[in-house]
């Protein structure tokens, strides 16, 4: 499964109802950000381990208002992780700067070790990256790109960076739908880019010129969109309006509320261990 | 090849080396939304965020790459020939990366600034100047295929790079791996790259042109040059600092380590102290003489779930008061 089948399984998750669905996606933004922020700041050592515990539960009683199914969530989570991985699985293997003595686990022939100490160490980074991770999940199952895009705006990031960005979101839709016609268009003729029984030469060749039809395809429509939007008033100038919308005073509790237990929780855990 | 947000973690100057990243790529990206005013006429800038969509759709494909691996395409190089500049490709990478970090969670927030520098700015730059190096000589299949093997390996090496910078893979380990791993991804990325812009320039044969166009305007040239500078001198500050021990030392975190394993062993060096603000109080244990720590411990636990019961209870009332529309 690629990033592009995913795409409408996102979408559809967002545009499901719910508590969290509900909010202002500035206030989702924000906090998202911020979980994140907080998680990759949080320094190595015991006490780490509870405020991951902390920032986790705080995550989980989210997700589980959403209404998100725990699969959607598990199978997000093992499509995202494999380059990540890569450096969680190197880890044990060399002893890092961050002790001064290490006692080996495993030795493997040709003179690898594992280490405890550096095993200890991957799992942590492991922790950092599943939390970093599910926040960014809830963020996209509970909010539609869109109303990210609005959120945005009403941050005020600059006009034309939401321009763009609200143009490439509704094409990425257009284009997701033209691969998966390449795809069944592969299927209706029997053609799998990994089957070896034909020869790799031919099967590159083919799927560069799937691909560069679809770039081809792209640059068309772009062409056509920008006539489009000429004919319907565009200019360098334009931009796109968003009404103001002041947040709900529950919305003002949840954000700072949310807010403070990301910044208040992780310090206090550290004071008390 | 994207750069995940918990490798950050690794030292105290993660954050800020995160945010110097993002600087940079924000430099580049104001070159590039300048670029676009200047050289596409009147604003075409929607024609740029509609390829975005399609280079998005393209790095969809699974290429085969004969190991039984499957790798995809990054398309910078393949951005920056066809659109006849490197900006075009820091452009359109950006937003696709952006999309990709908030959406799908594909490379980090906090990594964004160093995704795009690797995918945006140095494979379309590398890819580019090296397309337009060798097109005379060697013909566009082969160098359009050559620009995308370099721009894979090297966008690879300058992440394994500035991975090491932030602390979290020694540059011995990293660069090898890196670089062995993406120079044979890369020749698959190389021959696709080969093909859709042979493919694109036979169909579109107008935008052959673009790619010899005029020199750089001087005050642009100097601008990268000092960009590539700085990031240069800084990764040199880094790994000056001698041995690897020098580098590590230098982005030492050690955090609250030693409090798993210094009772046993007593050898943690006072060197490894964490800075400041990182453990306010490392030498607190829990369970100590002080009979304080439980109460707090408690006052904690309830305060932890007082504070999630106010926050799920505001979404609820949210949702009660929007008349169950998503917003």
């Amino acid at each position: 499964m690629s990033l592009i089948d995913e795409l409408f399984d996102i979408e559809r998750e967002a545009y499901r109802n719910s508590p969290i669905h509900a909010l202002d996606s500035r206030v989702k933004l924000i906090l998202c950000l911020l979980g994140l922020l907080v998680t990759v700041l949080l320094p190595y050592g015991t006490a780490e381990l509870f405020a991951f515990m902390v920032i986790y539960m705080l995550f989980w009683g989210l997700y589980i208002l959403s209404g998100s199914s725990l699969r959607y969530y598990l199978v997000r989570l093992l499509l995202i992780m494999p380059f990540g991985l890569f450096f969680i699985i190197l880890q044990p293997f060399f002893p890092n700067p961050y002790y001064a003595v290490y006692h080996v686990a495993v030795t493997l022939p040709f003179g690898v070790h594992m280490y405890w100490e550096s095993i200890i160490f991957g799992l942590s980074l492991f922790a950092k990256f599943v939390i970093s991770l599910s926040f960014i999940i809830l963020l996209s199952a509970t909010t539609t790109m869109q109303a990210m895009l609005e959120g945005a705006a009403r941050l005020r990031i600059p006009r034309l960076f939401i321009v763009v960005m609200g143009l490439t979101i509704r094409y990425l839709y257009v284009f997701a739908l033209v691969y998966q016609k390449i795809q069944s268009a592969f299927a209706a003729r029997c053609f799998n880019g990994f089957d070896r029984r034909l020869p790799l030469r031919y099967r590159l060749n083919v799927i560069g010129n799937a691909a560069g039809s679809l770039f081809v395809r792209a640059l068309d429509q772009g062409e056509r969109t920008y006539a489009a939007m000429c004919c319907r008033g565009y200019s360098a100038n334009s931009a796109v309006f968003y009404a103001a919308k002041p947040l709900h005073a529950a919305e003002w509790v949840f954000f700072l509320f949310g807010a403070g237990y990301l910044i208040v929780f992780p310090v206090l855990v550290y004071w008390i261990f | 090849m994207h750069i995940p947000d918990f490798l950050f973690g690794y030292s105290s100057l993660g954050v800020p080396l995160g945010i110097l990243f993002w600087i940079i790529a924000l430099v580049f990206v104001v070159l590039a939304i300048k670029w676009a005013r200047n050289n596409l006429d009147e604003s075409k800038i929607p024609i740029l965020a509609v390829i975005a969509a399609g280079i998005f759709a393209l790095q969809a494909f699974n290429l085969p790459t004969g190991f039984g691996v499957s790798g995809h395409l990054v398309g910078g190089a393949l951005a920056a020939i066809v659109l006849g500049s490197p900006f075009a490709a820091v452009f359109v990478l950006a937003i696709v990366l952006v999309i990709q970090a908030l959406v799908f969670g594909d490379g980090g927030v906090l990594a964004l600034g160093a995704n795009i520098i690797n995918m945006g700015v140095i494979a379309g730059f590398v890819g580019f100047y090296s397309f337009s190096a060798l097109k005379s000589r060697v013909g566009v299949p082969i160098s359009a295929a050559v620009a995308g093997w370099l721009a894979c390996v090297i966008a690879a090496s300058v992440c394994a790079v500035e991975i090491a910078i932030i602390g979290a893979v020694p540059i011995g380990v990293g660069l090898p791996t890196m670089f062995i791993y993406h120079a044979l991804i890369g020749i698959i990325e190389a021959i696709i790259t080969g093909i859709v812009v042979v493919l694109i320039f036979n169909v579109r044969p107008e935008l052959t042109g673009n790619t010899e166009k005029k020199a750089m305007p001087v005050n642009k040239f100097l601008a990268i040059g000092l960009v590539i500078a700085l990031i240069v001198g800084g990764c040199a500050v880094f790994l000056a600092s001698g041995d690897p021990d020098g580098l590590d030392s230098t982005l030492l975190v050690s955090g609250g380590a030693k409090d798993i394993f210094a009772p046993a062993h007593g050898e943690i060096e006072e060197a490894h102290d964490p800075v400041g603000w990182e453990s306010p109080m490392p030498d607190y244990v829990l369970g100590g003489e002080d009979a304080g720590a439980v109460g707090g411990l408690i006052a904690l636990v309830i305060g932890i779930f007082a504070a999630l019961v106010v926050i799920l209870l505001a979404a609820r009332i949210v949702y009660a008061a929007s008349g169950r529309k998503s917003s």
